[in-house]
């Protein structure tokens, strides 16, 4: 055995007991043979019969120490009923903040879900129509001057004389009366998100700029209206 | 019913906290005399191990409810205590760093007095507080482990769930704290009246 497998038994353990080191044959040999280990050794067996004497002369634990720990036990034995019944404030404010933040919590993601990824909501047609500001209604120029659908396919019906000048004028006609859809707002991607929704109405003819006529039954006029998903129009086109 | 005796000192605990004064008598007794011993030598005043012991069970009575099994026993619990005690203990008498009056030294037993003369007693004493002294100065890890071990008496498994640390580290501690103790002791000790080596007599007849 080296010196070095001495020290490591001892750290290890082993010998770190200085009663067992007679029993471990190989280890005694080698205290008796090495000074330096030899010399720990005895160093070893002086710190604890120091150690010894330390503790022995640590006093025995007083009996006043009894009578006071009773004492303090029967106090809050006293005291207890109102420790453990009535929870101080600091109780209940510890026991509701997980509650409050997770509530908070909750109402922050719910706040957030609607913002961004519910559309704004949809009201209906019905509400969507009755909300079209009659101000952004577009009124055709010279309306007024244009003659009705209606009458000009009624005075067109029969004719069929090729007259191109007249065809023409026909034509110009017919255009005067809004085919394509007109825009009531300003529309793009960010500011109409979602798929539009066509509904088709009945308006009072003055309110689309059209002349009273008896060709139309009961002065209406049928229209597409170009519906976002927010219920308000943004187009509209003029059927009959 | 089982006795009290034989229940664990978590069910003790437990039973003491509801108002059971007689499984807290059960926990006292098993706890008092290692958590004196443990604070006396860190204290090394017996007025100030029996009035921390005492503060030590009316912790474990107030914050009894913390108690997690899952950490340990209750006894490590109440050494946790009875540490973080003498720490502010330590803190508050900071201006005081020489050793008290020693009470403690009256208590050795007679049977160690035997055959023994004042002379002898003295220089055990002397001994004594040199020793304390050595250990007061050590590092408060290696003193941990000294008083746990060698003063205490508790086991490495033992002591090391009192220090939440591995049974590895107490036991190289250890061995380093001894290292370091026996080197401070050599040094603290008073050195030898040195007698001149005893030559051939000479004949002067």
């Amino acid at each position: 055995m080296t010196c070095k497998d001495f020290q490591n038994h001892w750290k290890g353990g082993v010998g770190t007991s200085v009663d067992l080191l007679p029993q471990s044959t190989e280890m005694a040999e080698h205290a008796r043979a090495c000074p330096e280990c030899g010399g720990f050794v005895r160093g070893e067996h002086l710190l604890k019969k120091q150690l010894d004497s330390l503790r022995a002369a640590v006093p025995e634990v007083p009996p006043s120490l009894d009578a006071a720990v009773a004492g303090n036990y029967r106090r809050y034995l006293a005291e207890r009923p109102v420790a453990i019944d009535r929870p101080s404030w600091r109780a209940h404010l510890a026991n509701a903040l997980p509650w409050a933040a997770a509530l908070a919590f909750a109402a922050i993601v719910a706040y957030g879900t609607i913002v961004f990824f519910v559309p704004h909501s949809s009201t209906g047609w019905a509400q969507g129509k009755d909300r079209i500001p009659t101000g952004q209604i577009p009124v055709p120029v010279r309306a007024e001057k244009q003659p009705p659908v209606a009458a000009i396919r009624k005075a067109h019906r029969g004719r069929r004389a090729p007259n191109p000048g007249g065809n023409i004028e026909v034509a110009r006609r017919d255009d005067s009366i809004p085919r394509a859809f007109q825009s009531l707002v300003y529309c793009d991607q960010i500011s109409c998100p979602g798929a539009m929704e066509v509904i088709r109405v009945q308006l009072p003819a003055p309110v689309l700029g059209f002349a009273q006529s008896p060709a139309r039954a009961g002065g209406m006029v049928s229209a597409d209206v170009v519906v976002g998903t927010d219920g308000i129009a943004r187009g509209i086109r003029v059927t009959e | 019913m089982d006795s009290l005796e034989t229940r664990p000192d978590r069910e003790l605990l437990e039973l003491a906290l509801r108002g059971d004064e007689s499984a807290f008598r059960v926990l006292y007794e098993r706890l008092k005399t290692p958590i004196f011993r443990y604070v006396f030598h860190w204290t090394y005043s017996e007025a100030a191990a029996e009035e921390l012991t005492q503060d030590v069970f009316i912790l474990l009575l107030k914050e009894g409810h913390k108690y997690k099994r899952a950490r340990g026993d209750v006894s490590a619990f109440a050494f946790g205590i009875a540490r973080n005690l003498v720490r502010s203990f330590h803190r508050r008498e900071r201006v005081y760093q020489e050793l008290p009056a020693d009470p403690g030294l009256e208590q050795i037993p007679n049977g160690e007095r035997e055959g023994e003369g004042p002379s002898a007693e003295l220089i055990r004493r002397e001994d004594v507080l040199r020793v304390r002294s050595a250990i007061a100065s050590l590092p408060d890890h290696y003193r941990q482990v000294i008083v746990l071990c060698d003063l205490c008496e508790l086991g490495y498994a033992e002591a090391a769930s009192r220090l939440e640390c591995a049974v590895g580290t107490v036991r190289s501690r250890l061995h380093r704290a001894h290292a370091l103790l026996g080197k401070k002791l050599k040094q603290s000790a008073k050195p030898e009246m040195e007698l001149p080596a005893a030559g051939p007599e000479e004949c002067l007849i």
